[in-house]
């Protein structure tokens, strides 16, 4: 269990979409949202801002549904890849993904997070520490934690904090 | 194609529903960046001189500018640019709004809108593409429910929309354009969109954007994130609490507009300050690329406005309508705020129009009937509730007239109420008041958009006491006239030029790393040094003063209200200060002379060449 996971909190994403471009960059090597593999959608009247993109899940529907085995578990970082070489574009993969996260690029072929091999740019773009790369043990621990100090503090209003709400 | 550009501007004519597009012209861009000042020379191009702003022959510009789009830290801002019908000069009014990256994405660097629709439409721009769409069911929804909508309509949740609200319909004359839940505020942009019977414009693009010099820019991103926003303590504030945080430093100075810039500290301001926001804080949110992620999004939990959930409210929000109408509770606050947002009002015009005529009913001059029975007081919030929805529809007599901003307003009123308005050229003041800081009273009055803070900022350098001429430090004295006109010309120069390559003003202050930015995106040289970006800026200011001299302003215009000239304020640390007449005068002259423009405040020809305008530039010159 030594490799990493990508973790949203959407409390703390203010919609900048950098990681958007972020993404987009590393990828394509210019700037704009089209082959970006993550998405932003915003609710600006109500603040909510969600982030979707692969999770690389475990069985992945995607590897599933592939007919010609060109999706591929990558055992050093877990993540779900595809190996173009065997890739005939047929797009199963695309209706068989819960998320959506898997699209067609520009370019006409399908596309999806790759992790960056291990080092995603989403993650080094976000300055508000929305998204970020943790180890798989320490999946949720945050969310854990708000929690348990909303219980612990229920007794005094003073002290309850709010997650992405920076202290005074 | 340079660079930061896409290469094309749409002309789209709404009477006859037809668009073309031409190729971006290139001189322009090179001059004049881009934003406000390529829009300010197509204006000159394309707008008639004396034109009436609310006519089907006003332009109504959307420009983007050079860094839009890229990974520039801090630069979604974009201008909607036209000749304002509050003040009848120029007008740009910029947010960080998701449109401007978007309708580069889309393929525009701008669009250029003339005519007037027989009915209701509203624009759809994707890739490239214009479509005009009916708009009759979204006419009098309000800006969020036009904005759900729009997309609900086009089946794609991820368009980007503008939008104006009831009030530019109702072509009040300080209606904004909505953009995401940013607002093109000033001016009243919205209501020469809704005088064109565009409720909205939509806009998505999966486009790009490429600058010239991907390892400068890489460099320079790295370097302005670093030393202009993690590391630098201004922007701390900005970070940690918004704009809203610049109230505890003005309401100190004396300079926070108090019950209609009667006074100049309000005695209620813990309630609304930036603590009392962040108390009510749910959210923070940021514009498109920003670092800095100054908006707060606020939940009002108990009172009577409990409920209320709205972004904001910023600084100049909380003092004009906060302070200005003396109400000190953050419910009420939220209340004013998340209707002038959803109905489409300026915040700032709309609390200098709220305040002036609840001095006008306190002073006797306007009576109970006329108000149509409200009691207007300073710290009546329900009475101001009540009159923003009826401005808004223009519901009742006074609202109509209300509705037309407070120069006009009282020169319908009459009976001495013109004594009390405090605007200049129109344009309603924001929240720094000049008698706490006299070099903020010759940056108003010859802002080229009026009363405005927004193109020089010399209240920082006077009330701090320093300023960096260069790389060497003067001491300033505040309260004094000299070495004043020098800062607010400086200043101007690094706005023009910051706001046309699509910098937030929030942020980065370094003329020498903006121009580099400029110089990465673009690949123009002149800019890698910062005399070639300061001489930018002062060739944009100094092309804009030719599209009002133009219109006809002259120094005769560039003045202050009089309540900033002889009403000394009647509290505070500030007590008893008036901006004196001749320190006004003696600034005014100097500013004019640094400037090269005559005593009528002309840029002469000389001065236009030495700055470096295009030859079509000088034959708009007839004096």
């Amino acid at each position: 269990m030594s490799y990493y996971v990508l973790e949203f909190d959407s409390g703390k994403c203010t919609g900048c979409e950098r990681c958007v471009l972020a993404c987009n960059y590393i990828k394509t090597g210019y700037y704009g949202t089209r082959d970006s593999r993550l998405r932003v959608f915003a609710w600006r009247d109500t603040g909510d801002f969600i982030v979707t993109g692969c999770y690389h899940c475990d069985p992945a529907p995607c590897m599933e549904a592939c007919g010609v085995d060109a999706i591929y578990r990558d055992p050093k970082t877990n993540s779900v890849l595809i190996d173009y070489r065997k890739c005939i574009n047929c797009k199963a993969c695309v209706y068989a993904c819960p998320y959506g996260a898997i699209t067609l690029g520009s370019d006409g072929k399908v596309i999806k997070c790759d992790l960056c091999a291990g080092d995603p740019a989403c993650v080094k773009a976000c300055d508000y520490g929305a998204l970020r790369f943790i180890r798989a043990d320490k999946v949720g621990i945050d969310f854990a934690y708000q929690y348990a100090i909303s219980l612990k503090s229920r007794t005094d209003i003073s002290k309850r904090t709010w997650s992405g709400v920076r202290p005074g | 194609m340079p660079g930061g550009y896409v290469g094309r501007i749409a002309f789209i004519d709404l009477s006859k529903q037809k668009y073309h597009v031409e190729p971006l012209n290139m001189t322009y861009a090179r001059l004049y960046i881009g934003g406000k000042g390529i829009a300010a020379r197509y204006l000159l191009d394309y707008l008639p001189r004396g034109v009436d702003p609310l006519s089907p022959d006003n332009l109504l510009v959307v420009m983007t500018c050079p860094a839009n789009g890229t990974a520039a830290p801090a630069s979604p801002k974009y201008p909607i640019v036209t000749k304002s019908p509050l003040t009848g000069y120029w007008l740009d009014t910029h947010s960080g709004g998701a449109v401007g990256v978007e309708l580069k994405y889309a393929g525009f660097d701008g669009v250029i809108i003339s005519g007037k629709a027989d009915k209701p439409l509203y624009l759809y721009i994707e890739d490239g593409k214009i479509e005009f769409r009916r708009a009759n069911h979204l006419w009098g929804l309000r800006i969020s429910d036009t904005r759900r909508a729009i997309k609900e309509e086009l089946g794609d949740p991820q368009v980007k929309v503008l939008s104006i609200g009831p009030a530019g319909e109702k072509l009040v004359k300080y209606a904004i354009i909505d953009s995401e839940g940013r607002q093109h505020g000033r001016g009243g942009a919205g209501a020469v969109m809704g005088s064109k019977n565009l409720k909205a414009i939509a806009v998505r693009g999966s486009g790009r954007v490429e600058v010239a010099l991907p390892r400068e820019f890489e460099n320079i991103v790295e370097e302005m994130e670093e030393k202009d926003i993690f590391k630098n303590p201004e922007a701390e504030f900005g970070i940690k609490w918004g704009s809203i945080s610049l109230g505890w430093f003005t309401n100190e100075a004396g300079a926070l507009p108090t019950r209609n810039f009667q006074t100049g500290s309000f005695e209620l301001w813990s309630g609304i300050d930036a603590l009392a926001v962040a108390r009510v804080r749910v959210k923070r949110a940021a514009c498109r690329q920003c670092p800095i992620g100054c908006h707060n999004v606020i939940l009002i939990t108990s009172g009577k406005y409990a409920g209320t959930l709205t972004e904001g409210p910023e600084y100049e929000t909380a003092s004009l309508l906060g302070s200005n109408l003396g109400i000190g509770d953050i419910g009420a606050l939220a209340k004013l705020n998340y209707l002038a947002d959803e109905l489409g009002l300026d915040t700032i015009s709309l609390g200098g129009v709220l305040g002036w005529a609840t001095e006008l009913y306190e002073r006797g001059i306007i009576s109970i009937e006329e108000t149509g029975g409200l009691d207007l007081r300073f710290g009546n919030d329900e009475a101001y509730v009540v009159l923003t929805e009826a401005i808004a529809y223009r519901k009742t007599p006074l609202a109509d007239i209300l509705a037309e901003g407070t120069r006009r307003a009282c020169e319908r009123i009459g009976r001495d109420s013109c004594r009390y308005a405090v605007h200049v050229k129109g344009l309603e003041l924001p929240a720094y008041d000049p008698r706490a800081a006299p070099a903020m009273g010759l940056s108003y009055a010859v802002a080229d958009r009026g009363g405005d803070h927004l193109r020089s900022w010399p209240i920082g350098p006077e009330v701090l006491g320093r300023y960096w001429l260069g790389a060497k430090p003067i001491a300033i004295e505040r309260w004094s006239p000299d070495n004043k006109a020098i800062i607010v010309v400086q200043q101007e120069h690094q706005y023009a030029a910051k706001f046309a390559a699509g910098v937030c003003d929030f942020c980065c202050w370094d003329n020498e790393r903006l121009g580099l930015l400029i110089y990465a995106v673009t690949g123009f040289e002149e800019y890698k040094d910062v005399k070639g970006f300061e001489l930018a800026g002062e060739r944009i200011v100094n092309l804009i003063r030719v599209f009002n001299v133009r219109e006809g302003m002259t120094a005769k215009d560039d003045i202050l209200p009089p309540r900033i000239h002889e009403d000394p304020h009647v509290s505070g640390p500030t007590k008893g200060r008036v901006l004196p007449r001749e320190w006004f005068e003696k600034m005014k002259r100097e500013y004019y002379e640094i400037r090269g423009w005559d005593a009528e405040g002309r840029p002469t020809i000389d001065t236009l060449k030495r700055v470096g305008v295009d030859e079509g530039v000088l034959k708009h010159v007839t004096w």
